[in-house]
C-alpha cells in the first residue's frame, strides 16, 4: 500500500515537472520574436515643373475587430491591442523637404517585430518604394510604400492577431510595426497632398504650386508660391509667406504671416474632403473658419458664411458675398469694398491715406477709427435705419438730392470717400 | 386458389363491417392530430429558442435595438466626455432657442445658419458611424469635443442674431408674421 502510494506520488511529480517545462517552453516561445529595422530609400529624377501627388502616413487602411486602444498624440498615431501592447506606431508627421536637385526621394524607416527571423526577412524583402505615374502625368507617392492595410483582431479567448497587407494582397503576420516617412522634392515642383485622417505636414519653401485636400490635418509651411487649400476641420494651417492663396474651408484655422493675394470661398470645398452624409448640407463655400492673417496686400472674399477674419494689416479688400461673418482689421491702408448681410466689421485704424470704403450691409455693427489727419467725405443714404452719432469734426454738407447725408472731415486736397449703406445697423466712427 | 382464399372470396360481404364506428375514427383522427401537434410544437419551441439566442446575441454585441438618439448619451458616458457638460449646454441652448421667433421675411436668410447646424449634426453622425465600425479612437473623441464646441458657438451665434433681428423689429416693426425657427 505504502509502495503504491510512493509510485503514484513519483508519477504525479514527474507529470507536474513535464507540465511546468511545457508551460515555460510555451511562454518562452511566446516572447521570442525577431525585430528588424530597415531604412528604405528611393530617388528618381523628375522633369522640371513636375507635379507630385502624395497621401499622408495616417491614410493607411485599417481593419480592426476586438479590443484596441488608439493613442493619437501630437506626433504619433498608435494602435495598441487588448493588453495594451503597441501593435502599430505611425509617425503622424510627413516631413517634406525641398531641395535644388531635380529628383524626388522617399525615405521610409520600418521597425518591425515578427514571430521569427524568416518572417521578418520575408516582410522586409516584400516592402518596396514605388513611384507611379497617373493619367495626368503626375508622379504619385504612397507615404506607406506598398503597405495598404493594417489588420488586427482579437477576442475574449484570442490574443492580438496583426497583419500587414500589401498592395498585391499578400499578408504578413506581425507583432508590431513602426513607420516613419520623409520626402524630398525639387523646390520648383508642384505638390498635391491628400489625406483624411489626423496628420501633421511639415513643408519647406516651395516655389511651385501647392494643393491641399485635407481633413483633420495640421500644415506648417514656410514660403509657398501658390497654395490652394480644400480644408475640412484642419486645426492649424500655418504659412509664413504666400504669394497667392485660395482657401475653401470648413471649420478650420488658417494663419498666414504675409500673403500677397488671398481668395476665400472661391468655390465649394472638394467632396473628397467630406463624408458623403454631409455633402448635401454644403451650401456655403466657406464657413466656421478662423482666418488670422498678419499682412495681406489684397483680400478677396468671394463667398463666406459665419467665418471669422482677424487681419492685422490689409491694403485692398473686396468682400463680394458675406453672411454672418465677422471682420476685425487692425489697419486698413487703401480700399474696402464690402457687400454683406449680418456681418460685423471693426476697423481699428483706417490709415489716413485711404482711398475708399464702400459698404453695403444689413443688421450689423460697424466700427471705423480713422487715423488723425485724414481728409475724407462720409456719405450715408437717408433711407436706412442707422444708429450713429457724429462728433464736431464731421461737417454736414448740403446735398442736392436729399437721399444722401454727406459730411466732410479734414481739409487736405486728396480726399478719401466713405459710403455707409447699412440698414438696421449701428455705426460708430471716430 | 386454395380453400382459404375461396372462403374469403365467397364471404367477403359478411366479413366486412357495415359501418366503422364513428368513435373509432375520431380517436384515430385525434391521435394523428396529437402526433402532428406534438411535432409542430417541437418545431415552434426550437424556433423560439433560436430567436431568443439570436436576439440575445444582437443585444450583447450590436446596437440594433438601441435608438439612434441614445448613441450621443452613450458616447458621452462611455468615453468620459461628461465633464464638459456638452449635451447639457446644447440642450439648454436649443431649449432657449425653441422659444424664440423672428419675422417670417427674415427666415430665408437664416437658413444659412440652420444648414450649418444640420452639417454639424451630419458630421456627428459620421463620427458615431465610424465608432460603430472601428471602435472608439481618441482622435474621434477629440473631433467630438471639437464638434460640440463648434455647435455651442453656432447656437450662440444663432441666438445673438435672433436678438439683433428682434432689437430692430421692436424699433421699426416690419408687420411680418413671426415664426419660430424650429431647431
Amino acid at each position: 500500500m505504502k509502495i503504491k502510494f510512493h509510485q503514484t506520488a513519483r508519477r504525479l511529480k514527474s507529470t507536474f515537472k513535464t507540465l511546468i517545462l511545457l508551460v515555460i517552453c510555451l511562454g518562452a516561445s511566446e516572447n521570442l520574436e525577431a525585430q528588424s529595422k530597415k531604412v528604405y530609400e528611393k530617388e528618381m529624377p523628375v522633369a522640371k515643373g513636375v507635379t507630385i501627388e502624395t497621401n499622408v502616413p495616417t491614410d493607411l487602411g485599417f481593419e480592426m475587430h476586438g479590443t484596441m486602444v488608439n493613442d493619437n498624440t501630437k506626433d504619433r498615431y498608435i494602435v495598441s491591442g487588448k493588453n495594451g501592447d503597441q501593435r502599430l506606431n505611425i509617425s503622424k508627421e510627413l516631413n517634406i523637404h525641398t531641395w535644388d536637385k531635380q529628383s524626388i526621394k522617399q525615405e521610409v524607416t520600418i521597425d518591425a517585430h515578427l514571430e521569427d527571423n524568416a518572417s521578418a526577412k520575408a516582410l522586409l524583402e516584400s516592402l518596396k518604394i514605388e513611384f507611379n505615374g497617373n493619367a495626368n502625368g503626375h508622379v504619385v507617392i504612397d507615404a506607406n510604400m506598398n503597405i495598404k492595410k493594417f489588420r488586427m483582431n482579437n477576442g475574449f479567448l484570442k490574443s492580438d492577431e496583426c497583419y500587414i497587407v500589401l498592395d498585391n494582397g499578400r499578408k504578413h503576420k506581425i507583432n508590431r510595426i513602426e513607420i516613419k516617412t520623409v520626402l524630398y522634392i525639387p523646390k520648383g515642383a508642384n505638390l498635391s497632398i491628400e489625406g483624411k485622417r489626423n496628420c501633421t505636414i511639415l513643408l519647406d519653401d516651395l516655389e511651385g504650386d501647392l494643393e491641399l485636400i485635407l481633413s483633420y490635418a495640421e500644415v506648417y509651411g514656410k514660403s509657398v508660391n501658390r497654395v490652394k487649400g480644400n480644408l475640412n476641420y484642419c486645426y492649424n494651417v500655418i504659412f509664413e509667406n504666400v504669394n497667392h492663396a485660395e482657401i475653401n474651408a470648413i471649420n478650420s484655422h488658417i494663419e498666414i504671416a504675409s500673403v500677397k493675394h488671398l481668395e476665400v470661398g472661391k468655390q465649394k470645398i472638394s467632396n473628397r474632403c467630406l463624408a458623403p452624409s454631409v455633402q448635401k448640407y454644403m451650401k456655403s463655400n466657406s464657413f466656421q473658419n478662423v482666418f488670422n492673417i498678419d499682412k495681406v496686400e489684397q483680400l478677396s472674399v468671394l463667398e463666406t458664411a459665419n467665418d471669422e477674419f482677424n487681419l492685422k494689416e490689409v491694403f485692398i479688400m473686396d468682400v463680394l458675398e458675406s453672411a454672418y461673418s465677422q471682420y476685425r482689421i487692425d489697419v486698413l491702408h487703401n480700399v474696402l469694398n464690402f457687400s454683406a448681410k449680418n456681418s460685423d466689421l471693426k476697423i481699428m485704424k483706417v490709415a489716413k491715406g485711404f482711398r475708399e470704403i464702400n459698404l453695403n450691409n444689413t443688421l450689423s455693427e460697424i466700427y471705423l477709427d480713422v487715423e488723425d489727419g485724414a481728409s475724407y467725405m462720409l456719405n450715408i443714404p437717408s433711407k436706412n435705419y442707422l444708429e450713429y452719432d457724429l462728433n464736431q469734426k464731421f461737417k454736414a454738407i448740403e446735398n442736392a438730392s436729399g437721399s444722401l447725408k454727406s459730411y466732410e472731415v479734414g481739409e487736405g486736397k486728396q480726399k478719401g470717400v466713405i459710403y455707409i449703406n447699412c440698414d438696421k445697423c449701428q455705426f460708430n466712427i471716430s | 386458389m386454395n380453400k382459404f382464399e375461396k372462403y374469403i372470396q365467397e364471404n367477403k360481404q359478411k366479413l366486412e363491417p357495415d359501418q366503422i364506428d364513428a368513435k373509432v375514427w375520431l380517436s384515430i383522427e385525434n391521435e394523428i392530430l396529437r402526433k402532428s401537434k406534438k411535432s409542430y410544437s417541437f418545431f415552434i419551441k426550437t424556433l423560439a429558442a433560436a430567436a431568443v439566442i439570436l436576439v440575445g446575441t444582437l443585444l450583447m454585441y450590436g446596437s440594433l435595438f438601441k435608438p439612434k438618439q441614445d448613441i450621443e448619451a452613450r458616447l458621452i458616458e462611455r468615453y468620459n466626455l461628461g465633464e464638459y457638460k456638452f449635451t447639457q449646454q446644447v440642450s439648454l441652448k436649443e431649449k432657449e432657442l425653441s422659444t424664440l421667433s423672428i419675422p417670417k421675411d427674415k427666415l430665408a436668410d437664416f437658413q444659412i445658419l440652420l444648414q450649418q447646424l444640420e452639417f454639424l449634426n451630419g458630421q456627428f453622425q459620421d463620427y458615431t458611424d465610424y465608432i460603430e465600425q472601428n471602435g472608439y479612437q481618441e482622435f474621434i473623441g477629440n473631433q467630438i469635443i471639437n464638434h460640440y464646441k463648434s455647435k455651442i458657438k453656432l447656437l450662440d451665434k444663432i441666438q445673438s442674431e435672433i436678438e439683433k433681428i428682434n432689437y430692430y423689429e421692436n424699433k421699426i416693426p416690419s408687420n411680418s408674421e413671426k415664426v419660430e425657427i424650429n431647431i
